[in-house]
Formats: C-alpha cells, structure tokens, sequence
C-alpha cells in the first residue's frame, strides 16, 4: 500500500501538477511597421449599379432575380447610353428607367418587388382586365461617400419614391426622399461641411439635371437651408422672401419638406405608461418632395 | 499489473491537472470555438471568414497592417481587438454557421450575410470573467466593413459612472478596449489622455451628456451602460 501511494504522490511531483505556471503579464504589441499598410483588403468604396432582393430577402444581380423583364432590359438600354455619353443623366419628366439608370450610375441602387410584379412592381391584371400599374416605384438609394470624401465612407442612405404616370413610358412625376440614415442631422444642418457629408447633392444634381445643368453646391444648400428645411419652424416659408431666396421655387420645381404625425394607438393603460415615462404618442415622418410647380 | 493501473492513474490525474492551466496560458487570444480548451485550429478549417481572420492576424502581428476598425474590414477589426483582449466568437457560430454568423446555405444558393456580430470580449486574460459585449455593426458586403462598435460593459458600467477622478478608470483597463480602435489615426494615444477624455468628454460632461465626442478621427459616446463609437469624416 505504501508503495502504491509513493508512486501516485511521485508521479505527481514528477508532473509539477500542485502549482501550474502563471500566466506571463499582458504586454501591449509593438507598433506597425514603418511602411504598414491600413489593410491588406482593399478599401472601402461605395458600390453603384442595381441590385434586386430575391425571396430569402437577399440582394443580387437583377438578371438572376428577374431574366428577361422588360423593363430592366430598358433600364440596362438607358446605362449603355449613358455610359456612352448618347444620353444625359436625369430624373424629373424623363421615362422612369432613364431616372433609375442615372441613379444606379451614381449610387448604387436597391429595388425590392415581388416575384409576381415587374420590376417597376406591376401586377398582372385583375379579373376585370385591368392592369394594375404601380403608381410608385420605390428605391432605396446609398449616395457614394467618395464624391464628397476622400478616405474610405460609408455613404447614406435614402428611400426614394419615384410617383410615375401611367403612360407607356412612366414619366417620373415628382420624387419623395426619405432620409433613412441622416433623419435630424441633415435637417439640423448648418455649415457647406455638415450638408457636404450626406450628398444630398448627388441627388438633387440628377433631379434638376434638364432645368439647372451646372447646379451650384453651395446655391443649392443655401435654398435647403433656408427655404425647404426652415419650413417646419416658421410656417409658411414659402411666401417669404429671404435674402438670398426669391420664393417661387428652385430651378423650375416646387420642392418642400413634408411632415406626417400619426397617432399611435394605445389604450387606456398604455397610454398613462407612456405619458408617465415621456415616450412618444405620436409617429413623425419627415420627407423633401419635389413637384412641378402649380401642379397641387 | 498493478504498477501499470498505477501510473496510468498518474497519467490521468496528470492530464486533467495540467492541460486546462496550459491553454488558458494564451492570452489576448481569438477562440473561435468558445471554449479555452479547445484550440480553433480544429474548427471551420475552410471558412474562407476564419482563413482571412487567420491572415489579418498574421499581417497585425508581424507589423504588415495597422489595427483598426471603422471602415475596415470586420476580420481585420476582430483580429486587432485580439491584440489586446481575449475575444471569443461563440455567439456567432453556435448553430453551424460561418466565423461571422452565416448561416449554411445550400450549394449555389445566395449567402444571406449578417450585418450585426457579436463578439464576447474580456481584457481579463481568461475568458469568461469580467466579459464585454461587443458588437459590430457592419454592411452587407463580402468584405463586411465596420460601420460602427458598441461596447456594452455590463457589470462592470454602475462601477464605471461613479469614479471620482480619471486615474480612477485605470482599473477598468478601457485602454485596452480602445487601443486597437483609436490607434489607426493616433499611433501615439496615451493611456492617461484615453482616461481623461472618457472622464470629462463622456462621463462627466453633463451639458452633453449622450452626445458624440470626437476622438482620434472616430465619434465616441456613452448611453445605456455601452460605449458606441461610429465614424467620423
């Protein structure tokens, strides 16, 4: 037994087993080199071009989600032209597809409609022969961070409405912007930088690319700034003139800021709750619209 | 006979004893298995996710690529925050999906990425003590660049909001958290001046208090027990 027992104890001397080493103190790692690189994946740049959401609500190539609509093969057709210089981008009073390829050339562009909808989201017609043409296609549009910066961006984010007529061709009738990404920050702009780092101009240069060609950045700040996004403070903006402001209009469209209050709903119960705890008993939307002037 | 069950006996005491203290040896290591007696070499061995890890961390530690986070790649972020911190990748994978939360997808079908990973992390040196929870928020393409970082610190916040001086913090060691974040614009961030800015721009600052502070070109703030960094151009 004795000898047993002095095997087993010298077996476990032998390993050292009572007190395992200590782990070595953390030392910080020694800096990069000289000539580091700040990644050795390539930068971050913010794509363009159209993608489609497929059924697993994932985005991929148009061609693979929707082969053979015409009305991508129209998008595609208006993007050759412009990339060949046969047609300039613009997106008020054009058909809806040249307004989508000039989008998708400088932004990269996501549309999500359903399988049994085109790519515009027209149904097939109903059971009286209808058809049921969407009356607006809906975008989501990330602006390309590089055009006002110059190191790596994310860009920003906007849903995009584009109200369409029923014509052949869907002319674009007036667009609806919805800041997705920048909701407070860009309407609480004040400074060219704090407008530069969202590219709303992006925008706006597409959407008034027939009536003002050469749009000026600072110009058109100066009218969000003072005219469209002052609206919500003093009321009726639009008929007062300011100093650098005609009211009227900016290069031929009426454009606004559009707020929507919605009630929620809550009962009695809920409502003392968020009465108590100062939550929300409303909804707030906030979207910039641009129409054609004397077009209400 | 006997001597034989005897020092198999040994072997086995032996084994048990030993090999868990000399894993856990490894500090401000990446386990991708979760646990820290398991090394992550046997685990996702073609997950082109864990091989470009892999490689992040090879060019970080040899000084090829500088640390980083915002507007770079989630591996390259994951990988510089293991340079300070023992980050466990756990809650991503734990139903067979990739290092960053994939999930399996059958052959030829479109990956649906996930924009939103979560990383156990502790500057501890052992896993499971002390964890913060941190969060990545990334976009949608392959390469998964950082939007922006939240730190939740758990626990550990009610201890942080009531220091009295910012010498104070050292004992958290937030500077840990921070280096390989902040260390892309300011190679030559102090530990003292981290402190002070957490102390009088973020915690203390009352007048602003929930608003982005500005730090080594990345916006930095405080709410609901996390820090939340995002960038800043």
């Amino acid at each position: 037994m004795q000898y047993r027992m002095a095997v087993v104890g010298l077996s476990l001397a032998l390993a050292g087993c009572g007190s395992p080493p200590p782990p070595p103190p953390f030392t910080f790692p020694p800096p990069p080199r000289a000539d580091a690189v700040v990644s050795i994946a390539p930068p971050r740049q913010a794509p363009t071009g159209l993608q489609l959401r497929d059924a697993q609500t994932a985005y991929g190539e148009p061609e693979e989600i929707k082969p053979q609509d015409a009305q991508l093969l129209e998008v595609r057709r208006h993007q050759g032209l412009i990339q060949s210089g046969q047609e300039t981008m613009a997106c008020m009073n054009v058909p809806a597809a040249r307004c989508l390829a000039s989008l998708a050339t400088i932004a990269r562009v996501r549309m999500f409609p359903r399988p049994e909808q085109t790519l515009f989201g027209d149904t097939p017609p109903d059971l009286t022969g209808r058809p049921g043409l969407a009356a607006s296609i809906e975008l989501d549009v990330l602006t390309n961070g590089s055009s006002t910066h110059k190191g790596p961006a994310k860009g920003t984010n906007y849903g995009v409405s584009l109200i369409v007529d029923e014509g052949t061709e869907r002319n674009v009738q007036s667009i609806r912007i919805t800041m997705v990404d920048a909701q407070v920050m860009l309407f609480g702009a004040r400074t060219e930088e704090e407008f530069d780092r969202y590219q709303i101009y992006d925008l706006f240069r597409l959407i008034f690319a027939r009536t003002c060609p050469g749009l000026d950045r600072k110009k058109l700040y100066e009218f969000l700034y003072l005219d469209v996004f002052d609206s919500y403070n003093v009321g009726a903006s639009a008929s007062r003139p300011t100093a650098n402001h005609v009211p009227g209009g900016f290069c031929g469209y009426a454009v606004y800021k559009e707020v929507e209050v919605r009630k929620i709903k809550l009962n009695r119960q809920e409502r003392y709750w968020a009465e108590k705890h100062w939550r929300p008993l409303s909804e707030i939307s906030e979207y910039i619209v641009v129409k054609q002037l004397g077009n209400k | 006979m006997i001597n034989k069950e005897i020092i198999m006996m040994g072997l086995v005491i032996f084994i048990a004893a030993c090999a868990p203290a000399w894993s856990r040896q490894a500090s401000a290591a990446i386990a991708p298995s979760g646990s820290g007696d398991v090394s992550p070499e046997s685990f996702l061995t073609r997950d082109p996710q864990r091989l470009a890890l892999l490689r992040h961390q090879d060019a970080i530690r040899s000084g090829r690529e500088r640390p980083g986070c915002i507007n770079l790649p989630a591996v390259q972020c994951i990988a510089s925050l293991g340079m300070t911190m023992f980050t466990d990748l756990t809650f991503t994978r734990s139903q067979g999906q990739s290092l960053l939360g994939d999930d399996p997808v059958a052959p030829g079908a479109r990956i649906r990425p996930k924009t939103i990973i979560y990383v156990n992390a502790s500057v501890n040196d052992k896993p499971y003590l002390d964890i913060f929870g941190v969060t990545l928020t990334t976009d949608d393409s392959e390469y998964r660049y950082v939007d922006s970082i939240s730190i939740d610190l758990r626990d550990l916040a009610i201890l942080l909001e009531h220091v009295k001086s910012p010498d104070e913090i050292r004992i958290f060691r937030l500077y840990r958290i921070f280096y390989p974040i902040l260390t892309t614009a300011c190679p030559n961030l102090s530990e003292n001046y981290l402190n002070d800015f957490i102390y009088n721009k973020i915690i203390k600052n009352y007048t602003n208090y929930g608003y982005f502070q500005k730090i080594c070109g990345v916006n930095v703030k405080y709410e609901e027990k996390k820090f939340i960094i995002t960038e800043d151009y």
